[in-house]
């Protein structure tokens, strides 16, 4: 009995050996198909991160090509609008031809409303992450793969505007000073966010404010050359286009505005993609901390875990500051809230004041 | 005699004319299809599809909302404005160049092809350096004098935006009116002088009537140009507050709420479609009685110069003025911004940071696949839309064949509705084939897009042409014996070539710089340069889009010479459109 006693442990111990092995072997294999499979697949066409542009593509070539021995032909495309992205993907499906593209991103709500039309190919992404990739890149719920977060919130001119006089709050944009001096974002759906935290009256009031301000509603990177040339000193704006900023020489501070407010953009591979291992490949290597460094180099922007880049500094900054983190795809109820009815009846009265409907 | 002797041909032959009407009702059936397509979408709830389901929701959304008819009388608007600022520049400038003794013809014409060729948004943008109420460098120097916080002066308003406009359409109201003054017999104007009529009557009474064909042309086709035109309004519009009914498609189609609304995009579309079908009506009229506005007939033609003697200084200074404002201006600009790392006023410290790395990502833009889709793309496009064109035109001018009229008017269809309607509704016939048609996101869909969208420019040139040459010369081949293939061949074809030429050489300028199709119907495998340049100029990558602007706009001015010079060699002199 005792022999049998002191036998159970090495046979335990044996046997979470082998099993260990044979998880590992399968992980290694899950990496290597994968590679496999996008050797053979040889090209793969991504819309993705608009900032990125042709350097970065060479770049994430080369270093897939010395990583993993694939010198895969990457076909770019800017992601540009996420609905109309979303919406072509959705005809292409209802037609039954292969997607145009075999990876792309989105964020946030469209993220669940692409999950929700079903046009994406379910990813085990858990099982391919590389070494070093924080495994809560993984959004099980939407098949999705973090590739970078930015913050959204106030960036200004420090030559011009005083580091105590920057809004604080949303609420502030429709204060007098500020007249024909602000431009903000125009996608609608991001200001839902601040309906959630703060309250839609709120919300529509200091946007009705910033209207009455002649407040210039248009895409990030149009206000950017706006702020840019020194025409508009401040821009409520997405944090890389700060860093964007900065590396130009502008000397570009930021201000979260009531809390910090943190927004994902994740890869996902459409259904009925051509070459789905190469897809899978890009956006594994993306999100693994060599492909982030590549995004922020090049496109400014990274996945808050990694250090380095003005989003993880303003996210810090925020903390120490007592700001509350909000981010839409991590908070069940701000999802639920965003693809409500109520929510939609919001998103238009917000398109009503930004686009003078 | 004469029908006769048609006939004897006709009975002899099969008709010339047969296969050209069978062609023609081709070609307007595509755009028929693709006009019924957007209309159809208009009634379609949520992403069009066969299966869709239909409502009038659309409808009410749009034509309920005061934003809509805010956004068509600011339409109406920017549309007529521009259409004042050609008339301001093209009309006496092509005077000047055509026919008058001024000098350095050639190069003022090369130098308004040019002026084309310049993106408007980087137009747009050499205005805001001047007039932004905030730091605009003219407000900036006139602050010295008034005490103003911001101002005077505002390009962000409706006269902006149809002055930018204006300066960027003058140089096609230059050519579709240049060659009909050139192409003036004076001996029409030498019998008003003898008459007694002074310079400014015989101008009055016998010039311009003799053109009013060309300029009613040219004043409709730059008016529908110009209510579609985006990116102009976009950027010089927001700032204002100044919507456009083309900023709401784009916002419709590229809208953060929700998914895009094609059918919303398409009402808009069919809205601006009014005011064109009015004058084209007016436009049909003229061109029922264009026999009056022949000039090259079988009599003696020729056409002299008007020796404007001292007052050459006048006529350099304002072709000048216009360069000036239109090309010379963004030109620098162009090149200011390709040297500097963002969109900044020259100042010491932008100065320091001029440098020539965004050349090198620009020259890659130029190799490559977009490169050879794009020599593709043009060669095609302008090859189509001339013969097509010339087909339609023909079927219109020189026949009798039934409903040849509403062929004109379905021919000008595509520049009534805006290019991005157009493009959704080939994206989905497109689709709709896809699994037994390899046209869904291939390069010929783009070819397509642009042939169906600049017939309407080709018709009018090749019409404005035939409408000049009176047929008197084929009516007196014919009887000598000739065939209406050779009558084709030896009298008409040489007369017709130079606007043939130039036709081809306009539709290759514009196909090369069109974004708008381009950009929504691109997919990985049909990227043009067009598109790349946009990329890299909604990328926040300034310098790099402004450097490859330079490229473009270097390569066409050499390019443009080159083929100005060997026409004039071969006789050839420049395009009439009507």
């Amino acid at each position: 009995m005792m022999a049998i006693k002191f036998l159970k442990f090495p046979i335990s111990a044996a046997v979470a050996v082998t099993l260990c092995s044979i998880a590992a072997s399968s992980l290694a294999a899950t990496v290597a198909d994968i590679v496999a499979g996008a050797k053979k697949e040889g090209t793969v066409s991504i819309a993705i991160n608009s900032e990125l542009g042709q350097p970065g593509i060479q770049r994430l070539r080369k270093e897939i090509a010395s990583e993993f021995g694939v010198d895969l032909n990457i076909r770019y495309s800017p992601v540009g609008s996420y609905p109309k992205r979303l919406a072509d993907i959705i005809t292409e499906s209802k037609a039954g031809i292969p997607a145009s593209y075999d990876l792309t991103q989105f964020s946030d709500n469209v993220l669940a409303q692409a999950r929700a039309a079903g046009v994406l190919a379910p990813v085990a992404w858990r099982e391919i992450l590389l070494p070093g990739t924080p495994r809560e890149a993984v959004y099980e719920a939407y098949d999705a793969l973090h590739l970078y977060d930015s913050q959204i919130g106030m960036m200004y001119s420090a030559d011009v505007v005083k580091d105590g006089e920057v809004p604080k709050s949303i609420m502030q944009l429709g204060e007098r000073k500020w007249r024909d001096k602000l431009t903000a974002y125009f996608y609608s759906s991001s200001y839902l966010t601040y309906a959630y935290v703060l309250g839609k009256d709120k919300v529509l009031t200091a946007l009705q404010g910033a209207r009455d301000n002649n407040a210039v509603f248009d895409s990030y990177s149009a206000n950017l050359s706006r702020f840019t040339s020194g025409e508009y000193p401040i821009q409520l704006t997405s944090s890389g286009y700060m860093s964007n900023a900065r590396k130009k020489g502008i000397n570009a501070k930021w201000q979260s505005l009531d809390f910090s407010f943190n927004t994902h953009h994740a890869a996902v591979v459409p259904k009925g993609a051509r070459n789905p291992n190469a897809a899978k490949l890009v956006a594994i290597y993306l999100a693994g901390p060599k492909g982030n460094k590549i995004s922020q180099d090049l496109s400014y922007v990274g996945n808050a875990a990694y250090a380095g880049h003005v989003g993880h500094e303003i996210a810090q900054g925020d903390k120490k500051s007592g700001l509350k983190l909000v981010s839409p795809i991590s908070d069940p109820n701000a999802m639920k809230f965003l693809l409500s009815d109520e929510g939609k009846t919001l998103e238009k009265s917000i398109g009503s004041i930004i686009f003078r409907k | 005699m004469l029908e006769a002797t048609r006939e004897a041909w006709y009975g002899r032959w099969l008709s010339p004319e047969a296969p050209l009407y069978v062609i023609a009702i081709f070609i307007c059936a595509v755009i028929v299809a693709l006009t019924l397509v957007v209309f159809w979408a208009t009634f379609v709830e949520g992403l069009p599809s066969i299966d869709a389901a239909y409502t009038l929701q659309n409808y009410q959304d749009a034509l309920l909302a005061p934003s809509t008819w805010s956004a068509s009388f600011n339409s109406l608007a920017i549309g007529a404005g521009t259409v004042l600022v050609n008339f301001f520049f093209a009309i006496p400038i092509a005077w000047f160049v055509q026919r008058t003794s001024l000098s350095c013809k050639e190069w003022y014409i090369t130098l308004m092809l040019v002026a084309g060729v310049i993106p408007g948004f980087l137009k747009a943008i050499a205005w805001i350096f001047l007039l932004s109420p905030h730091n605009g460098l003219i407000n900036q120097w006139v602050r010295q004098f008034v005490d103003v916080e911001r101002g005077p002066f505002s390009i962000y308003n409706i006269a902006g935006i149809a002055f930018v406009q204006g300066l960027m359409l003058t140089p096609l109201m230059f050519f579709m009116v240049g060659v009909a003054f050139q192409k003036i017999d004076n001996q029409f104007e030498e019998v008003g002088e003898v008459s007694g009529a002074n310079a400014a009557r015989v101008f009055r009474r016998i010039t311009a009537p003799l053109v009013i064909p060309a300029i009613a042309a040219a004043a409709i086709y730059n008016f529908m140009t110009a209510i579609a035109i985006f990116e102009i309004p976009a950027l010089l519009g927001f700032p204002g507050q100044i919507y456009a009914l083309s900023t709401r498609i784009y916002q419709a189609v590229n809208t953060d709420l929700g998914l895009p609304q094609y059918g919303i995009a398409g009402i808009y579309g069919l809205i601006m479609l009014i005011p064109s079908l009015v004058m084209l009506h007016f436009y049909q009229k003229m061109l029922r009685q264009s026999h009056k506005y022949s000039v090259i007939s079988g009599k003696n033609y020729k056409a002299k110069l008007i020796d404007i003697g001292r007052w050459a200084w006048f006529g350099h200074a304002f072709v000048w003025l216009f360069f000036s404002l239109s090309f010379v201006l963004p030109l620098i600009v162009l090149v200011w911004s390709s040297l500097v790392p963002y969109i900044a006023l020259p100042t010491a410290k932008s100065f320091a940071l001029v440098n020539l790395n965004a050349y090198k990502v620009a020259i890659d833009v130029f190799t490559g696949e977009p490169f050879l889709n794009t020599l593709k793309l043009v060669l095609v496009v302008s090859v189509a839309v001339t013969v097509f064109s010339t087909i339609l035109s023909w079927v219109v001018q020189r026949t009798k064949l039934p409903g040849r009229y509403a062929m004109d008017t379905i021919a000008m269809l595509p520049h009534s509705i805006p290019n991005l309607a157009f493009a959704f509704a080939l994206g989905f016939i497109a689709l709709l084939f896809a699994r037994v048609l390899p046209l869904y996101g291939s390069l010929a869909i783009i070819m397509i897009a642009h042939v169906v969208a600049y017939i309407s420019l080709g018709t009018r040139m090749v019409n404005g042409a035939l409408i000049q040459i009176h047929l008197d010369l084929e009516n007196a081949a014919l009887v000598c014996g000739a065939s209406p293939p050779r009558v084709i061949q030896k009298i008409v074809l040489p007369l017709l070539l130079p606007s043939l030429a130039y036709t081809a050489i306009w539709v290759a300028l514009l196909s090369y710089r069109e974004t708008t199709m381009a950009i929504f119907l691109q997919r990985p495998d049909n990227v043009v340069l067009s598109s790349k340049i946009w990329e890299l100029w909604m990328g926040t990558k300034t310098s790099e889009a402004s450097a490859a602007g330079v490229i473009m706009v270097a390569t066409l001015m050499v390019l443009f010479f080159v083929m100005l010079k060997v026409g004039n060699r071969l006789g050839m002199k420049g395009p009439n459109l009507a």
